[in-house]
């Protein structure tokens, strides 16, 4: 980032990359209550998707079955999942072997160069089309969708093993079940993390909570956010993938509220007839 | 009734739904922060931080 004083027009103008809106934000905060000069803001954010024809350097997809995303460079600490049925990620920077990507999702993470299989940086935008729920709104599905939705949630109870950041047969962790579940039965992009989840959609209270409705949960004794799905049709259930079992489970509110202390419902869709 | 108070993030105006619950979280509609309803009467709120899992 640099900036460049305008002097006559007592202006400040701030040029160059910074990777999230919000230190954009602090940057021109701080600078406000240091300066009295006109802030005018010309910062690229390279992770707004509304800026991505002049901060993609490439597009890219898995070149092996799984590829673990990894919220640091060189960590081993998972963001997220890639499989090459995914939609091609966008790579932000290039630092020696690895790359800064951001996924459909928005995930942005550190992946290895010779994991990966480069697609070309002049693609058309491949993300043009894809639907993600945004807050207040409700998407229309057909009746037969909610039951897809539920079916889809239940493949993987009992089968699949809980693995922080996993979004695939490997594992899955709390919001990574209900990301593949959405993509997979209704073709809707999640947020990976839960409490990006629990912006989206209408907020439902306890009482009105009906099949398809994300619980939002915290982990009793700590500030961390948990989600699951709920199934109000016959048998109560929640279906999550719980860390301290182990495995992806359909648990009824009970058993659930055992470890968990709900802190919000959310509906992110309306069945049409 | 529904109570608006000041979001502690960026002071806009904060609306508590009328069927809000003691724990719940909600977000502010202004700057997105994440709001913990710590009490209800009286009214205390904070800004929810998560912790790393």
């Amino acid at each position: 980032m640099w900036s460049e004083l305008n002097q006559p027009q007592e202006e400040l103008i701030l040029r160059g990359r910074v990777l999230l809106p919000a230190q954009r934000d602090r940057i021109v905060k701080s600078l406000r209550e240091k300066s009295s000069f006109k802030i005018i803001d010309h910062m690229v954010i390279l992770s707004d998707p509304a800026q991505l024809g002049r901060t993609t350097l490439n597009w890219g997809k898995a070149g092996q079955e799984i590829v673990g995303v990894r919220r640091k460079k060189g960590s081993g600490e998972l963001a997220t999942q890639l499989i090459p049925e995914d939609n091609p990620f966008r790579i932000l920077i290039r630092d020696g072997k690895q790359y800064l990507i951001q996924l459909d999702d928005l995930t942005l993470g550190w992946v290895y160069e010779d994991e990966v299989v480069l697609l070309g940086p002049s693609l058309e935008n491949p993300w043009e089309g894809i639907r993600r729920p945004g807050k207040g709104e409700l998407i229309e599905v057909a009746p037969g969708d909610l039951n897809k939705l539920i079916n889809t949630a239940l493949k993987y109870v009992e089968t699949t093993p809980y693995l922080r950041g996993g979004r695939s047969r490997q594992g899955l962790d709390c919001s990574g079940l209900i990301q593949v579940a959405f993509k997979n039965a209704l073709d809707l992009v999640l947020p990976k993390h839960a409490l990006d989840q629990m912006k989206l959609g209408q907020r439902v209270t306890q009482f009105e909570g009906c099949t398809g409705d994300l619980v939002f949960a915290k982990v009793i004794g700590r500030n961390i956010v948990h989600v699951g799905l709920l199934l109000t049709n016959g048998e109560k259930k929640v279906i999550h993938s719980c860390l301290s079992k182990g495995k992806v489970l359909a648990e009824s509110p009970e058993g659930f509220l055992k470890n968990y202390k709900p802190v919000g419902y959310r509906r992110l869709i309306k069945k049409v007839r | 009734m529904e109570m608006v108070v000041s979001c502690p993030e960026c002071d806009e105006n904060l609306i508590i739904p009328v069927d809000a619950e003691e724990e719940e979280i909600i977000d502010c509609e202004n700057c997105g922060v994440e709001i913990e309803i710590v009490s209800l009467d009286p009214l205390e709120i904070r800004i929810f931080e998560e912790e790393e899992k």
